[in-house]
């Protein structure tokens, strides 16, 4: 699976703007805590200000790690 | 309860089938989406089943992702638009449903339950295929556990954790019923819980009813988050990767609405082909 790497930059001028109508783009980390957004995120981007994500590197997509817990509790 | 949309839930005249589904199927094509005569034949069925059940009147959202875009899968199918969702992150949207990327995708249906809704009359439904991420997801819900966020969730693991799934509903200390996996074993199809009172709290799966807690509620719908479809990872979650063929958010049902209401939406699932059951 692959996802498209960000600078920190580009995932500061990504948060809280919309791909496409009612869709936001949701920068995350991956385990080497580079920034990324999916695939689906840079193909279904319809807003020109926002065309420059189909130009970004993908890379292998790489889960970050969370500490495992044990069952939620209150 | 009111619910403002209720007094719509007329017959339309002439054998044009239900006012609210031709409504509902009409913001589904307005919005992108596609139907033919199959999913529309299915949406009327599922409206009028829900009526005739009692219960349309007692559904504060639902979404039955149909129309195959994201623009169509969003809407909150009483046409209540302060509950269509809003997304983050990657989806893939098709006929056969909504599937959130397990990377980064969650989406709020800006329904917030301390303002919404009703205390000891409330449950969540949710419609799954799929797998699931190793670790916890919570397919449906708040998505957070603590004090302050007494309304949790539907948390469901798979291959990591201990496999169990968690059903919260207030508090998740008393009201909270865990299945092992040698119960859930695929994870998918209607699962849900409702309660319909202080002391009965209910986990259905499949149309059956799996357990009942009678522990009284001591938690409150306090949270400062919306009811999640699902909810983002974080806070020990990783993100979901389950598709989602239908969800909902509902008054706490009898026994006999519940059964009434899987049977309507397993009915409509199976006209569609996507069911799993």
């Amino acid at each position: 699976m692959k996802a498209g790497l960000l600078t920190v930059t580009q995932k500061d001028e990504l948060v809280g703007q919309e791909f496409a109508l009612d869709s936001h783009y949701n920068p995350v980390q991956d385990c080497n805590d580079k920034w990324i957004i999916s695939t689906q995120e840079i193909e279904q981007t319809v807003y020109p200000t926002f065309y420059w994500v189909k130009s970004i590197p993908l890379i292998d997509y790489c889960p970050k790690i969370y500490p495992p817990i044990n069952p939620p509790l209150v | 309860m009111f619910h403002p949309f209720g007094f719509m839930s007329t017959q339309a005249g002439g054998g044009g089938g239900d006012a609210d589904a031709t409504a509902y199927l009409s913001a589904v094509t307005t919005a992108g989406g596609s139907t033919d005569a199959t999913i529309d034949g299915a949406v009327d069925t599922l409206f009028t089943s829900l009526k005739s059940a009692g219960v349309y009147s007692k559904i504060y959202a639902f979404y039955p992702y149909i129309g195959g875009t994201a623009g169509s899968h969003i809407i909150n199918a009483n046409l209540n638009t302060s509950y269509d969702q809003v997304r983050s992150g990657g989806w893939t949207d098709n006929s056969s449903g909504a599937l959130p990327n397990g990377i980064n995708a969650w989406s709020d249906t800006q329904l917030l339950p301390s303002s919404a809704l009703t205390k000891n009359n409330t449950a969540l439904w949710t419609y799954l295929s799929g797998s699931g991420q190793s670790g916890y997801e919570a397919d449906l819900g708040t998505g957070t556990y603590n004090t302050t966020d007494q309304f949790t969730a539907l948390i469901l693991a798979e291959t990591g954790g201990d496999q169990s799934s968690y059903f919260y509903a207030y508090d998740g200390g008393t009201s909270r019923i865990s299945l092992n996996n040698l119960i859930f074993t695929d994870h998918q199809g209607l699962v849900g819980w409702n309660r319909p009172s202080a002391n009965v709290f209910n986990v259905w799966l499949k149309g059956n009813k799996l357990a009942t807690d009678t522990n009284a509620t001591t938690g409150e719908l306090n949270t400062t988050t919306n009811i999640l479809v699902p909810a983002p990872g974080g806070n020990g979650l990783v993100y979901a990767s389950r598709k989602h063929l239908f969800d909902a958010i509902t008054e706490g049902f009898s026994d006999t609405e519940a059964t009434d209401f899987q049977t309507a939406i397993n009915t409509f699932q199976t006209t569609l082909g996507r069911n799993t059951y």
